[in-house]
């Protein structure tokens, strides 16, 4: 139960999502890097990378290289989210799957350092993903990578498979106990007041939630439930009720993408549950349901 | 070259120590406080890098409001217009609002006024002033919205500049 990798596979799915997000959030943000990245934005550099630790990286000091080249503090930044979104494809296809999960993860760190003002969950959540791509072996199963290597280097699950699996199922614990026991600290949470206000907050507004003030009850329902949820996660994915807390995970976070809008958000976690139980689920639904029996020929002995 | 057998122990060991500081800095209290700074800042970076010093603080302990910025630029000629930075994306206006929200940390808040005044003023070269109007979106609890009252903008600051030089850029 605590860790049965049977194969890379749950290592790829994390892979392969991740660079889907990636790719996903360059396509929604490319096209405002200006106002989001610009070295005189509506945060200036100066302001932004004086929130971060002196340790991390940062676009100034990427741009005073290229300036050595005579690239503007804008050419870099595209330069920068460039790159970015070449290493996401090629984390997404497996190919030169280290270097670029490397590319990945330094340049994420380079733009959401800077741009630590506009970052929320999401930018925090892809550090951990990335981190981990770049640290487990996320290139041996459905990777460009597996193919070049050849038909003969299969790729036997070994100890390094079970233990980056255990990690991420570990880190998902914590994160579920974190968030859960932090919310059961919050009246709101309990009262219905926290659905209640994330659905009336214009930044999250996907529709007049008005109507639901007639039914109080649903709202605490909802947010008593997702307390609950995240409680119980860290205890029940490693017992017989497995499947159906995480299944409950996942719709709390599609639930979260359709009514709150945060469909970056909610992919990336969707995608860490996928990656740390996805492959456990799947043999358990393969198991329980029963297998179509093989068509025999009409006259076969 | 490490044997297999230490090899194993080194990464069983490094894992669970990358674990033990996730698990330390994933409440949303500021456990930071609390280290001795000498073993601290290693932790925070290391955890900076790797995605381990996250608190997981989203909507916890409580949903915070949202704070909105209009700008109010006014020309030479004593003309005013309104100015709000939006966009058509749904994704960056979320960056957007949670950059905002940042107006809440006092600390921050003189520089943050500042860096969107100059920003205001870049991108209308032909504004003399800009007034910017910081406001608060006050949420009523549920009982209070069954006693009929509505959610409001207050306003939490409005601060004055002057172009004092030419668009940075």
């Amino acid at each position: 139960m605590l860790s049965e990798a049977a194969s890379y596979k749950p290592l790829a799915i994390l892979r392969i999502g991740v660079g889907l997000i990636l790719l996903w959030q360059g396509a929604l943000t490319w096209s405002h890097r200006e106002l989001l990245l610009d070295e005189f934005g509506l945060v200036a550099w100066s302001l932004g990378e004086q929130l971060i630790d002196p340790a991390m990286p940062r676009l100034s000091t990427v741009a005073a290289f290229f300036a050595l080249f005579g690239l503007s503090s804008q050419q870099s930044v595209t330069l920068v989210m460039g790159l970015h979104l070449l290493a996401a494809a090629g984390l997404l296809a497996g190919f030169m799957t280290r270097t670029c999960a490397f590319a990945a993860w330094i340049t994420h760190l380079v733009l959401i350092g800077t741009g630590v003002a506009f970052t929320y969950g999401l930018g925090k959540l892809l550090v951990i993903a990335l981190f981990y791509c770049l640290v487990m072996p996320v290139g041996r199963e459905w990777s460009v990578d597996r193919r070049m290597r050849g038909p003969g280097a299969e790729a036997a699950p070994g100890e390094d498979a079970s233990l980056s699996v255990l990690v991420l199922r570990l880190h998902m614990c914590i994160i579920y106990a974190a968030a859960g026991i932090s919310k059961s600290f919050g009246e709101q949470w309990w009262s219905g007041d926290a659905i209640w206000r994330a659905l009336a907050l214009p930044q999250f507004q996907q529709f007049d939630p008005s109507p639901l003030l007639q039914y109080p009850f649903i709202l605490q329902a909802v947010s008593v439930g997702a307390v609950l949820v995240q409680l119980a996660y860290p205890l029940l994915v490693w017992t017989r009720l497995r499947f159906l807390i995480v299944m409950a995970t996942e719709l709390l976070h599609l639930g979260i993408a359709i009514f709150l809008g945060l469909w970056l958000f909610s992919g990336i976690m969707m995608v860490l549950n996928a990656a740390a139980f996805g492959e456990s689920l799947w043999r358990t639904v393969r198991e329980r349901v029963p297998r179509a029996k093989p068509a025999v020929a009409p006259g076969a002995p | 070259m490490l044997s297999p057998a230490r090899r194993k122990q080194v990464l069983w060991g490094a894992a669970g120590l990358h674990l033990f500081i996730a698990l330390v800095y994933s409440s949303y209290l500021p456990v930071e406080h609390f280290i001795p700074p000498a073993i601290e800042r290693p932790l925070r970076v290391y955890g900076g890098y790797s995605g381990a010093a996250t608190h997981f603080d989203f909507f916890a302990p409580s949903v915070v409001s949202q704070v909105r910025v209009q700008f109010k630029l006014g020309a030479p000629d004593g003309s005013a217009r309104l100015y709000e930075v939006t966009t058509s994306s749904a994704e960056v206006n979320q960056r957007l609002a949670a950059m905002f929200n940042f107006f809440l940390r006092p600390t921050v808040q003189p520089f943050l006024v500042n860096s969107w005044s100059r920003y205001a003023l870049d991108k209308h070269p032909d504004a003399q002033w800009v007034q910017t109007r910081v406001e608060f979106l006050d949420i009523p609890t549920l009982a209070q919205m069954k006693e009929g009252r509505k959610p409001a903008w207050v306003e939490i600051g409005r601060f004055g500049a002057v172009r004092e030089s030419a668009p940075a850029r």
